[in-house]
């Protein structure tokens, strides 16, 4: 392959980095100085559908969320190791696939008990 | 790196940055014409002829509108959620290869930005970035709209990427390469050895479950649920205004043109075209090819839009089950049979 | 060149891990910890494993940190409350647990870096004499998959019964009680 990766193949990616924060930036702060500025108290009272604010925003949430968050960093953990198997898949043939299907399967086994246990359901 | 290559990268660093920023002004304009097309109207044609300059004034009036920080939220973050929005839009562009290279006075000029060899997983680390800014808006804003429409909003994307990186792994098995430039230089043409040389030929399962995830992941519609105004008024974006908002709009714009233009790529063979081979002038062919790149990507910008004006929302844990329930395993699925038709078919 | 971008980086990753391990806000320390996992991904980079660096990036912050803001985001005002005022300073009574083990951990960190010899490690040698090694310019992702797929399919694998592991321990925690086992 005669593809090749050096830091130095990076550097572009900094440069957009740099680029976009110097947009940002700019318009912010230009935003910042040349709009209006009309305060009221009224005004700057969080949106509740023109009713008084009641009790707080920041209210426990339901743990379903947060149950997705766990499964998705788990499935991530499991996206990311077939990856360097996939760019090989061609070179490793029969024996790399049945090693990958090992490894999918236990974790389908997991995916299922998941759902058997209805912890995806929404209700 | 010599200077001179150095101060080409960055000028297409800029020219490819503008670009991204035109088109996805633009796209706002063409997403209310087609709007006002399905539903029968004529829609904006007062500012300039046809209305051409709408996007202008539009940005202007962002630009100029007061903006208002409510004295409940958290004032730093409530300017990081936007700017991380736009910031994480922007930078998805550098490993897309917009054309073949072009050759000027002896130079090599490759019209992509940079070729890291893990471009896929660069894309998929952006998309993953993608969540940060929703999230941190919505809660710095100390809204109870806004808090439940960025949780949703978070929760629908890091679901959606699961399948998006499932649905690229058996790509990877096609490919063998994680280089963008490499599986562009892969589907040369359109017809090579029997067979049509793109992705979306060989993956077509594969494809729809990408798409899918790509309307779920800039959040357009019918996965629009972060913003669904019947029941979270704005959604994460209810207390912006000013710029701030704008930054919000215009990512879902920029999103859709990079996700778009990595569509094409992936699955419709970049900038290859059919009969590419009977040119024979090396320049002609590579800007031929940044010409039906761009055709491609507003085929699909069109196809999202399309889709907006079509399709209602979906229902939350409707949604979630689609995610979970049916395109994982349909995901697995198809990891499965790519691996057992290459293994045995070939 | 290089030098300078590793300096750079190095104090970028140092500098923010010492702000999210001191700091009192917890949403500072938070954004820190945002700043440190990209300069670690930097870090990588220098060290030609970008491979490792996009994981990184689309592990630990597009998860982990995903999954500590959701915890963040899902509590309410009370109970960060609680965890944000943190009376008593850096080093306090009730830090000590944590202080003994890092501790710990550095004493024991010192010991390995100045009893190994970096430049004849064994490993690195049965590696170099297996041939098992990567060229600078080779493409680190296939070097890894095929040494993941033979010589290190048992961790591998292994690894695959952790995930379900954790998995079916996600789903047993969020669970329901069944009406009569209330």
């Amino acid at each position: 392959m005669e593809t090749q990766s050096l830091p130095i193949n990076y550097l572009p990616i900094i440069f957009q980095m740099l680029v976009a924060i110097g947009f940002v930036v700019t318009t912010m702060f230009v935003t910042h100085k040349i709009g209006p500025k009309r305060k009221t108290k009224d005004k700057l009272t969080p949106f509740e559908s023109g009713i008084e604010v009641v009790g707080n925003a920041r209210t426990p949430a339901s743990i379903k969320y947060f149950l997705v968050a766990i499964l998705f960093v788990l499935f991530d953990v499991e996206v990311i190791f077939m990856y360097p198997w996939a760019v090989n898949f061609k070179d490793m043939g029969k024996t790399g696939m049945i090693e990958m299907f090992i490894f999918m399967a236990t974790l389908l086994a997991g995916f299922i008990y998941v759902i058997k246990k209805k912890a995806l359901d929404w209700d | 790196m010599e200077l001179i290559d150095l101060l080409i990268k960055i000028a297409l660093i800029i020219v490819i940055f503008v670009i991204s920023l035109v088109v996805a002004m633009y796209s706002t304009y063409a997403e209310r014409k087609i709007a006002a097309f399905f539903q029968d109207r004529v829609g904006p044609n007062r500012a300039g002829p046809w209305g051409i300059l709408q996007p202008l004034a539009d940005g202007g009036k962002m630009f100029l509108k007061e903006e208002i920080i409510p004295t409940n939220a958290t004032g730093f973050l409530f300017i990081v959620g936007p700017s991380l929005a736009i910031l994480t839009a922007c930078i998805g562009s550098a490993v897309i290869p917009w054309g073949q290279n072009l050759e000027i006075g002896g130079r090599v000029i490759p019209l992509q930005v940079t070729d890291i060899n893990v471009g896929i997983l660069y894309i998929f680390g952006v998309v993953s970035l993608g969540v940060y800014g929703i999230m941190i808006g919505g809660w710095a804003s100390n809204n109870k709209y806004s808090l439940l429409g960025a949780i949703r909003a978070a929760s629908q994307n890091i679901s959606y990427e699961i399948s998006m990186g499932l649905s690229i792994i058996a790509l990877l098995m096609v490919t063998g390469t994680l280089s963008l430039g490499e599986i562009a230089k892969q589907q040369h043409g359109f017809w090579a050895d029997g067979y049509f040389s793109w992705n979306v030929f060989k993956q077509p399962l594969g494809f729809l479950l990408f798409i899918v995830c790509a309307f779920a992941e800039t959040n357009r519609s019918p996965f629009d649920l972060p913003e669904c105004e019947t029941e979270l008024v704005g959604g994460y974006h209810t207390e912006y205004s000013s710029m701030k908002l704008g930054f919000y709009l215009f990512a879902e714009y920029i999103n859709m043109f990079i996700s778009s233009a990595v569509m094409a790529t992936l699955y419709f063979g970049g900038y290859n075209f059919p009969f590419m081979d009977l040119i024979h002038s090396p320049n002609l062919v590579a800007i031929l090819g940044v010409v039906a790149l761009f055709i491609k990507i507003f085929m699909f910008i069109f196809f999202f839009m399309w889709v907006r004006w079509t399709l209602p929302r979906f229902r939350y844990d409707q949604l979630m089950d689609l995610g979970w329930k049916t395109l994982i395993p349909l995901a697995i699925a198809n990891i499965v049979l790519t691996g057992i038709f290459m293994t045995f078919f070939k | 060149m290089i030098k300078v971008f590793f300096y750079l980086m190095a104090f970028i990753t140092l500098a923010s891990a010492l702000v999210v391990a001191a700091g009192k806000n917890l949403v500072r320390s938070l954004f820190m910890f945002f700043v440190t996992l990209f300069g670690l991904a930097g870090l990588y980079v220098l060290a030609l494993a970008d491979f490792v660096a996009v994981t990184q990036i689309v592990i630990y912050v597009g998860g982990i940190l995903v999954l500590i803001l959701f915890a963040f985001m899902l509590s309410g005002k009370e109970a960060l409350n609680k965890v944000s005022v943190q009376a008593d300073g850096f080093i306090s009574l009730k830090n000590a647990p944590a202080l003994l083990l890092a501790g710990l951990f550095l004493v024991i960190m010192f010991n390995v870096v100045f009893k190994a010899q970096a430049d004849n490690l064994p490993w690195v040698q049965a590696a170099i004499s297996n041939q098992n090694i990567m060229p600078v310019n080779g493409t680190g992702i296939n070097h890894i998959g095929v040494n993941l797929m033979t010589r290190y399919l048992l961790p591998f694998e292994v690894i695959s019964i952790l995930l379900m592991l954790a998995l079916v321990g996600a789903a047993h925690l969020s669970r329901k009680p069944k009406e009569d086992e209330v």
